[in-house]
């Protein structure tokens, strides 16, 4: 062998070692305090919160996910902790020493760019659940490649009894909505399977046989991309798995023809609150990468602008989270937006997404006070209600939007939160893929008990 | 502890380095001390109980050594402490790996045995054997008995090559222990193979793996054609560069510490023929046995029913020794099988070499894949698959992606499987463009190409996709 060669080699190897480490160290140094700081809730909303004179408990012993919880918190990386004992410390060494050294994310960088060298359409992940796959358009998906269809025959039976009994003892309306994802406009390569869709059809026919109201938002999206060759890009972010603000205002339009015909929504038959012609759209190009494009980086994934729609018609509404302590009054954009998230920058510290209603919170209260009689809408939602619901606003005197998955209590408690809010109409919105996760339905008996079985054995 | 782990690599190995050529420079006893704690400390990291199995082989094998020692000066017979050598190292061996296999087969004959729950400790196989190894040589005048415990400690549990091999023969290092040579060419080289060894398991075995176990997780009833051959050339190219990686990175860490061990892998998907490729193929392993079992039996040079009784037995053993299932047992027997044909019916010799090539590379894959089947039912079927006689009709296209998403890696798989990698640096070196010599640019290409491995793998490590090994389990 050539000792030049090996010499060589070497010293890039000592090198590469040495400053490894030195990285390393420097990582287990104090850093100031970031954007989680900011935005850490206030102590009186964390307390109790008063409403009609009964005094109810903070919500629940999980915490209020806001804005930052996928937010690197500014402080430094620790060591693995002791306590748990000397398997805990072994177990826990790596992750610590890999979140050490990729802290700059170079590393996930460097490993998308090599899967894009590769020409490889499929990321794989160690969470299964979490691949990458390239779709047409560069759009980018999750998939499971061990994917088997399931059986949502529960979950549809239980999700009935809930909206019959709803309706039975408030008399509010219950209508579930089915939102669309990427693989209602693209398919996957050949070879890959998902059957998120067939499970969302089941459950639908499942809701109809039982006389429960639905609407389904995918046939509106599967037509926009048999129309259009690049309204998949246009609908949903290529590195997220979000729909955009165009493709929630689509299903906003859908939803609005829905409320008009069926519940008596006035306003949703109004041309201008539904006409996109009636906003104006600034685009921020290259700000926002997706949590798709966070597993693989911006060499493989790129990046997503995003759009802030502006009604041009006078708007009046007030924002509230009131386990947040977030208020705010004022026109569409300054209240039901948070367009000052645009001023944050790193792309795997940010997520622009939220600049749309904030954030998945327990509970977030929209007030139109440009329609105070208009009808009050409670929202059980997933993530992509976040993009939705400013929209709805706009046709609603209130729009009430609950993420289950912050929701602590069961049926019962749920009902009670019915009670207190008193909604006129009560909508269950739900992706495919999120039919399957049972945090997102804990006033489902089933759901509520296999998602406090998953938490039982992480805590262990 | 894996060696292509952030663990290993960024603190382990640079404490290790640290504390053996700068706290320690020049204190060889305490270095070999320093060296046997770290090893201590490797073993543990990944088997905090049994290491404790780890200290009671080297304190047995410490007094085996020297009672064969004791006997020797006494020209008495060795014959006693060798059977008790080899009955408690194999018995330590048979208790953890085999015992649970016996009384779940001796169940099977209707005998009712309740079935113990043991654990396997990493890397049991390999650290016995070497125990063994040591016993063994200086009954055959091939070492002198190790009167430092801890040097012996430092020998069987060296963590280089601890829980993967090679197995390194205690004649091979005895002298090594206390009287090797740190020099920068050893260690430079070393820092070749370790990088080398670990592009092979990262970039090339981890990802290999990623089609194998997700194929060979199917049920092979329904697997096509395509599919199952996939299948398992993916998992021959991912035994093959797991394997002889780790022992490229066990071989690059010994130079780092100035030990030579030999060459474990010779290009063995090369070979021509059965022999050939276990004169390639864990060429540690196959020399032990010949060593220690098939020499000793006499080997070839006996009649002609004694020679195939003693391959018989080498290979029944080989494939005792690769696990606890009958599928490695029918594995060992087939390459005896094959062994047997070469030997005494010339299979093979008369063919054109690339027809000797195909026909062993053939026979290795389809082994490989009887390796690498949980049950001999699974293999049976899954054979089936490969000869399309399984009555499965497509796989939806997945035998096509995983074809498309893999074809780089499979390339570089089949590339480096082959000297070619060799040849081509020397015919580029011999290059003169216009009276220039190139070899420095070469050097340097190779260099930063290999740097670029390492980060690479980095970036792989880092972002914790898939990293099964094997041979830990032996």
């Amino acid at each position: 062998m050539s000792a030049r060669r090996n010499t060589c080699t070497a010293l890039l190897f000592l090198t590469g070692l040495a400053a490894a480490v030195i990285f390393l160290c420097l990582g287990l140094l104090p850093r100031p305090a970031g954007f989680r700081d900011a935005v850490k809730p206030s102590p009186a909303a964390l307390t109790a919160v008063r409403k009609d004179g009964v005094r109810r408990s903070a919500v629940p012993a999980r915490p209020d996910r806001s804005a930052a919880h996928a937010i690197r918190q500014g402080r430094p990386l620790s060591l693995p902790d002791f306590s748990g004992g000397v398997e805990d410390l072994i177990g826990g060494a790596e992750p610590a020493i890999n979140d050490l050294l990729d802290r700059e994310h170079t590393f996930i960088q460097l490993y998308g760019g090599a899967q894009r060298l590769l020409l490889h359409r499929v990321v794989e992940d160690p969470d299964p659940k979490y691949t990458v796959v390239k779709l047409t358009d560069e759009v980018l998906t999750f998939a499971d490649l061990n994917a088997q269809p399931r059986d949502m025959t529960v979950r549809a039976d239980e999700l009935s009894a809930f909206a019959q009994r709803v309706e039975a003892e408030f008399q509010p309306p219950v209508l579930y909505v089915q939102a669309p994802s990427k693989l209602d406009m693209a398919p996957l390569p050949d070879g890959i399977s998902d059957y998120s869709g067939a499970e969302a059809d089941q459950v639908l026919a499942a809701l109809s046989r039982c006389g429960v109201d639905t609407l389904d938002l995918r046939p509106a999206f599967r037509a926009a991309a048999a129309e259009r060759p690049d309204a998949l890009g246009e609908l949903f972010f290529h590195t997220d798995h979000h729909w955009t603000p165009a493709g929630a205002f689509l299903g906003y339009q859908t939803l609005c023809e829905k409320l008009a015909a069926d519940y008596g929504f006035s306003l949703a038959d109004d041309e201008m609150l539904t006409d996109p012609d009636s906003f104006t759209r600034t685009v921020f190009d290259g700000v926002f990468l997706g949590s798709q494009g966070k597993r693989v980086g911006t060499l493989y994934a790129g990046t997503d602008g995003i759009e802030i729609w502006s009604p041009t018609f006078s708007t009046s509404f007030t924002y509230t989270v009131p386990m947040s302590g977030i208020e705010r009054e004022g026109p569409f954009v300054t209240s039901l937006l948070f367009p000052e998230r645009l001023a944050q920058t790193g792309y795997y510290d940010t997520n622009p997404y939220t600049i749309y209603a904030g954030d998945d919170y327990l509970l977030s209260r929209a007030v139109n006070h440009n329609a105070p009689n208009a009808p009050r809408v409670l929202i059980l939602r997933d993530s992509f209600g976040c993009a939705l619901t400013p929209f709805l606003s706009l046709v609603s005197g209130e729009v009430m939007a609950v993420d289950p998955r912050n929701f602590n209590g069961d049926q019962e408690d749920m009902m009670e939160y019915l009670r207190w809010l008193k909604p006129d109409l009560v909508i269950v919105m739900n992706t495919a893929s999120s039919l399957q996760v049972d945090p997102l339905f804990p006033y489902l008996p089933t759901a509520r008990a296999a998602a406090l079985a998953v938490q039982k054995q992480e805590a262990r | 502890m894996l060696f292509s782990s952030s663990v290993f690599l960024f603190a382990f190995l640079p404490v290790v380095l640290l504390g053996y050529y700068v706290v320690m420079r020049g204190m060889r006893r305490r270095q070999n001390l320093f060296l046997l704690i770290s090893s201590l400390f490797f073993y543990a990291w990944g088997e905090p109980r049994f290491v404790l199995v780890m200290l009671l082989s080297i304190w047995m094998n410490y007094g085996f050594g020297r009672w064969v020692h004791r006997r020797k000066r006494q020209c008495r017979y060795l014959t006693l402490p060798i059977a008790v050598s080899a009955g408690c190292n194999l018995g330590l061996l048979f208790v953890f790996k085999y015992l649970v296999f016996t009384v779940e087969s001796l169940n099977t004959l209707g005998l009712g045995l309740q079935v113990p729950v043991i654990e396997l400790p990493i890397g049991i196989s390999f650290f016995t054997f070497q125990a063994l190894s040591y016993v063994l040589d200086v009954a055959m005048d091939r070492a002198e008995v190790q009167r430092s415990p801890l040097d012996l400690g430092l020998y069987i549990s060296f963590f280089p090559q601890l829980i993967a091999g090679p197995i390194v023969k205690y004649a091979d290092v005895a002298g090594q222990i206390a009287h090797r040579q740190e020099t920068w060419a050893d260690f430079s080289e070393g820092c070749v193979r370790f990088l080398t060894g670990l592009g092979k398991k990262v970039l090339i075995a981890n990802q290999a793996a990623v089609v194998a176990d997700r194929v060979f997780a199917m049920d092979p009833a329904g697997l096509s054609v395509p599919l199952a051959w996939l299948g398992s050339l993916c998992y021959t190219f991912q035994i093959y560069y797991d394997f002889s990686g780790y022992s490229d990175m066990a071989i690059g860490l010994g130079l780092m510490f100035g030990f030579r061990f030999r060459e474990n892998f010779e290009h063995p998907y090369a070979a021509r023929s059965i022999s050939e490729f276990w004169r390639r193929w864990h060429i540690s392993l196959s020399t032990w046995f010949r060593d220690y079992v098939y020499i000793p039996l006499g080997g070839n040079r006996v009649e002609r029913g004694k020679h195939i009784r003693n391959l018989f037995g080498v290979w029944l053993l080989t494939g005792i020794w690769h696990g606890a299932n009958w599928t490695f047992v029918l594995w060992g027997l087939l390459y005896f099988c094959l062994l047997y044909l070469e030997k005494f019916h010339r299979l093979g010799k008369n063919w054109p070499a690339p027809f000797q090539w195909a026909g062993t590379f053939l026979a290795v894959n389809f082994l490989w894949m009887l390796f690498r089947a949980d049950t001999l039912s699974y293999a049976g079927q899954f054979f089936l698959a490969m000869m399309g006689l399984n009555g499965s009709g497509g796989d939806g296209g997945l035998s096509g992606l995983y074809l498309r998403e893999n074809a780089v890696i499979l390339a570089l798989a089949v590339f480096f499987s082959f000297p070619t990698a060799q040849a081509l640096g020397k015919a580029f070196r011999r290059l003169r463009p216009f009276g220039l010599d190139l070899s420095p640019l070469w050097d340097l290409l190779y260099a930063l190409g290999l740097t670029a491995v390492g980060v690479l793998s980095v970036c792989w490590l880092v972002k914790g996709t898939y990293n099964p090994f094997i041979y830990f389990h032996f």
